[in-house]
């Protein structure tokens, strides 16, 4: 039990980490570090993962289409560069451990407390962060659960922070 | 033969005087007297105090015997508590309804993350009462924690190697916001 925390004091400190943040290599390395060193637990989800996927693949054609790094990435497939980014996100769940994803979060009943503000296609990314909120504070009232996202926008964060996350 | 039949009266009170000094209100030994006497039918409930008596003298002198009485039945009482523990019947495993938190023990995680694998149905048997309290057969603690040793653990949690070989280094995180970013309203 962390007493001293900066972010929650007397509590556990989650985050529940949007594909973009994942995907992005520098930023991820550097949460994942923060994670080792002790600053809080991060948590995400297979939807997030599927996410995180489909951007990849978005990334490397974008990037196969410019002539000046072409030649690099046409060396790799698109199945051996899947497959890659598959071993990326699972070198992720074995640092956190089996308690990396959030689970629940597709309850219909769940998704209705997203408030109507979060964008359509983050709503499933704002459940987890509200299922991981409610069942963290029926253990310690002083855990508290942030939401990192390149996208604050969409992801409503007055809203948000209204129900504690 | 005066001194004879005065000597085994002293003896009794000598033992006896320290054991009344220190018996609390609440006999512990009281529940043991009523089970012999109800289970020796000759001895009748009108002897439960002579047995209660008895029972104190032979547990609380100082002699070796005495002692080592003691020491055996501590023994005996440690060894019958870890039995039921650690050997469950094989009834009360099947019908026997944990809470988060004893799941969580037995599974080796966090007790919000028992509580999340019961809320999204993964625990089959588990319930949550209407005042909200989650219960989860002890059957299928078992049979998780089971399933989950048997599956191969990925083990290398280097995320920097893997992020290098597939080539995501090579790509500016400029160009991993716009790409990600395209599309959306301008922020």
């Amino acid at each position: 039990m962390v007493v001293k925390h900066p972010l929650s004091p007397g509590g556990l400190t989650y985050a529940v980490l949007d594909a973009n943040t994942l995907l992005a290599p520098r930023l991820a390395d550097l949460l994942f570090d923060l994670y080792l060193v002790g600053l809080y637990y991060p948590r995400w989800a297979e939807q997030i993962e599927a996410e995180f996927l489909r951007n990849w693949a978005k990334v490397t054609q974008s990037v196969a289409k410019r002539p000046s790094q072409s030649t690099q990435r046409q060396t790799n497939s698109k199945t051996s560069s899947d497959r890659r980014a598959v071993k990326r996100l699972a070198t992720f769940r074995a640092a956190v451990g089996d308690e990396c994803h959030v689970s629940g979060f597709d309850d219909p009943l769940r998704l209705e407390k997203v408030p109507p503000q979060v964008d359509l296609n983050d709503r499933h990314v704002a459940c987890a962060a509200i299922v991981l909120q409610k069942i963290c504070v029926e253990t310690n009232k002083l855990d508290q659960v942030f939401l990192v996202t390149k996208n604050l926008v969409d992801l409503a964060p007055i809203e948000m922070s209204r129900l504690g996350v | 033969m005066k001194p004879k039949s005065k000597s085994p009266k002293k003896m009794k009170l000598a033992l006896k005087e320290p054991s009344t000094a220190v018996r609390p209100r609440i006999d512990p030994l009281a529940a043991v007297a009523l089970g012999l006497v109800s289970k020796i039918p000759s001895l009748g409930l009108r002897r439960m105090p002579q047995v209660l008596d008895a029972l104190h003298e032979v547990l609380e002198g100082s002699d070796t015997i005495a002692r080592a009485t003691r020491t055996r039945l501590q023994m005996h009482l440690i060894k019958i508590s870890d039995k039921l523990i650690t050997e469950p019947s094989h009834k009360s495993d099947d019908t026997d309804l944990l809470t988060t938190e004893q799941a969580a023990q037995l599974m080796g995680h966090s007790r919000p993350y028992v509580a999340m694998l019961i809320d999204s149905n993964k625990l089959k048997g588990a319930s949550v009462s209407e005042g909200g309290h989650r219960r989860v057969p002890r059957s299928t603690v078992l049979a998780w924690v089971k399933k989950t040793n048997l599956k191969t653990k990925v083990v290398d949690t280097d995320y920097r190697t893997a992020a290098s070989k597939a080539g995501m280094y090579d790509i500016t995180e400029e160009q991993f916001v716009k790409i990600t970013t395209k599309g959306k309203r301008g922020r």
